[in-house]
């Protein structure tokens, strides 16, 4: 097992930059998530680690060994790809074996592996079949055992699950994370699905445009995102994120700063940093769907909410929640409440914001200026 | 309303009449040609130039005759020789050229491709000579080698080999890297037996391409030992007289190997005419 770091990275196709100057530390045994929407450049990277594409510009060290110019081959790597790149000509014991059986491995120590990992990963009885006769899981089962042999220093994996269904997805989310705290081999995981990223991550790195947004343990992104970008891809329904005018409240109640979005609509909240540099200048305010509640017949609001009266403009029954769209001031938000609370489409609503959760965004970079969430730990 | 069914179900049935007519006439003029060489081969005397479609009294003699007076096995095994080997060479190296333009990047790769491509313009008529004079220059005129250089590799077979390894992802090929195989070796292990059906299309199109070639196995091979059947059986066609008979009963018995290639492989010749958008 090892560490791999990237130094200042970077990739040009042509004269383009796909990645500028990218630095990553990626500790051993650690899980590390890339993740971003199409083109950020996460395969990209990826596949600068395992070799497949040549690295323009900086240094990859895998385990102590700086590798931009190893072979994909020596670089003691496997990689689980999207489509499972089996074999079709090859039994799954054969696709198994394949890398093992190039190295020119002896016949026996093949067959302990192959065995192991045939164990590990419940497909014993699947060995002696063709790809063409196996499902998507199992399929996907056998492109993880054919990594798992290898006994490699890193696995990588390029958006394993995406061509699963959304059940099978969430099975073999749980397979992958039980299999990494099994063997603990170090993982980096390309998706471009935020659930995955969240359920499977010790750290998660946000790409967009060939550069990293954050870095962080899921919850920190969670609760601190670093812009308006993670705050709006991490968590679904995503932030919402409303327009307003930072002003200073001076009639000294407890609520000091206030975020106007119209001439009648406003949120006043207490913090105790100084925002003076952000005074009456253009905001963005992130309040997360399940920070904003929906206030039931004469329920009276707590102390840290601020309640506005709204209308229900699209109603998204879940089950267990339903999600409401209505906007304030013209922006749409959208607010989770219990699945059980009955509501009507165009109901007059009334909504509270909980201003102990709020995220307060430079309009202009959309960087984060404060957020009141405290993150919480979760140990993995 | 009950008669809306029936006058509904009535007009695809006409369609179907109409389409088996006309494959029907089709294959009967396909197979016409066939039968009557068959059946010539089976008439000795006056009666080969008459039209009867049976003969008055049968007979095997035209091809005993080719078997025991002629140099027609000769001829067969120089046909099944130069076939078999251009084949072999053609998939080899039509697939190792294809899978080259189609999954590496380097200088000059559609510069490449495109003059590859602008061979299967110039017809063969055309060549002839410029082959003629290589042959000659270089010694091979009489020998195999000489039959066979110019369909050792082909245009088209790279066209068609290039084809079908685009439909193979980029991600097998990571994959092998990673596992170790040399560029060879995955070219080999990997790609190919993912294109099985594009080389059996490419292996019947070459193997009766090459069965059936005439001009230029004629104008290289003077010696009749070298002679492959179609030009073997020319040469029962004199100035004065051509053995109709004869050469009916050759190319009868040189059938026989185009049609079991033809009946067990049908479905890839389909396919590669479908994958290429070209005959072979």
């Amino acid at each position: 097992m090892a560490q791999v770091l990237l130094k200042n990275i970077a990739k040009y196709y042509n004269k383009t930059k796909v990645i500028e100057e990218l630095n990553l530390s990626i500790k051993d045994q650690e899980f590390v998530v890339l993740v971003g929407p199409s083109g950020c450049g996460k395969s990209t990277l990826l596949r600068m680690i395992a070799g497949l594409e040549e690295i323009s510009d900086g240094e990859l060290y895998i385990g102590d060994r700086l590798s931009n110019e190893l072979e994909p081959k020596d670089r003691n790597i496997a990689m689980v790809f999207q489509n499972y790149a089996l074999y079709p000509h090859l039994t799954v014991k054969d696709n198994i074996s394949f890398g093992l059986r190039a190295t020119k491995m002896d016949k026996q120590e093949i067959e302990k592996r192959v065995a192991h990992a045939a164990d590990i990963l419940g497909v014993t009885h699947l060995l002696d079949r063709k790809p063409s006769e196996l499902s998507g899981g199992q399929s996907q089962r056998i492109a993880m055992g054919r990594a798992i042999v290898r006994q490699p220093e890193v696995f990588l994996f390029d958006e394993p699950l995406s061509n699963l269904d959304a059940k099978l997805r969430a099975n073999m989310r749980v397979e992958i994370k039980k299999l990494h705290q099994r063997v603990k081999t170090t993982s980096i995981y390309v998706t471009h699905d935020q659930v995955e990223a969240m359920t499977l991550a010790d750290r998660i790195v946000i790409l967009k445009g060939g550069d990293i947004q954050q870095i962080g343990t899921p919850m920190d992104l969670y609760h601190t995102p670093a812009n308006v970008f993670v705050a709006t891809f991490i968590g679904n329904p995503p932030m919402n994120i409303l327009n307003g005018t930072l002003t200073q409240n001076n009639d000294n109640s407890d609520e000091n700063w206030c975020v106007k979005f119209s001439d009648t609509e406003s949120l006043s909240f207490s913090i105790d940093k100084p925002l003076t540099t952000y005074q009456d200048k253009p905001v963005k305010l992130g309040v997360r769907p399940e920070d904003i509640r929906v206030l039931r017949n004469n329920e009276q609001p707590q102390s840290y909410e601020r309640v506005f009266s709204v209308q229900a403009t699209v109603i998204e029954p879940l089950g267990a929640d339903t999600t409401i769209f209505t906007d304030i001031a013209g922006m749409e938000i959208k607010a989770i409440t219990d699945g059980r609370h009955t509501i009507h489409l165009n109901d007059p609503l009334k909504i509270a914001i909980d201003t102990r959760h709020l995220h307060l965004f430079d309009a202009q970079t959309e960087e984060r200026i404060f957020s009141t969430q405290v993150s919480v730990k979760v140990q993995n | 309303m009950s008669n809306l069914p029936t006058n509904m179900k009535a007009v695809p049935d006409m369609k179907k009449l109409l389409t088996w007519t006309v494959l029907c006439i089709g294959g009967l003029a396909m197979i016409m040609p066939l039968i009557f060489m068959f059946i010539t081969s089976l008439k000795v005397g006056e009666e080969v130039y008459t039209l009867s479609f049976w003969p008055d009294e049968p007979t095997l003699e035209n091809y005993i005759y080719l078997f025991e007076n002629s140099n027609f096995l000769i001829w067969f095994f120089n046909s099944f020789v130069v076939a078999i080997v251009t084949t072999i060479s053609v998939l080899f190296f039509d697939s190792l050229v294809g899978y080259t333009l189609c999954k590496f990047e380097f200088k000059g790769k559609k510069l490449v491709f495109v003059a590859i491509l602008s061979t299967l313009l110039i017809p063969t008529e055309m060549l002839v000579i410029p082959w003629y004079l290589m042959v000659k220059d270089f010694g091979w005129l009489d020998t195999y080698w000489g039959i066979m250089f110019p369909g050792m590799i082909s245009g088209f077979g790279v066209f068609l080999m290039k084809q079908f390894f685009e439909t193979v992802p980029d991600d097998y090929i990571h994959a092998a890297r990673i596992d170790g195989l040399n560029e060879f070796q995955i070219w080999w292990k990997v790609a190919m037996p993912m294109v099985g059906p594009a080389l059996s299309a490419l292996a019947i199109f070459t193997f009766l391409g090459n069965w059936t070639a005439f001009l230029w196995p004629m104008i290289v091979s003077n010696d009749p030992e070298l002679y492959t059947v179609p030009v073997g059986l020319a040469s029962f066609s004199g100035e004065f007289n051509t053995d109709w008979e004869l050469i009916m009963a050759g190319a009868s018995v040189a059938t026989i190997p185009t049609l079991i290639v033809f009946i067990l492989l049908q479905k890839y010749i389909v396919r590669g005419v479908v994958m290429s958008g070209l005959k072979g």
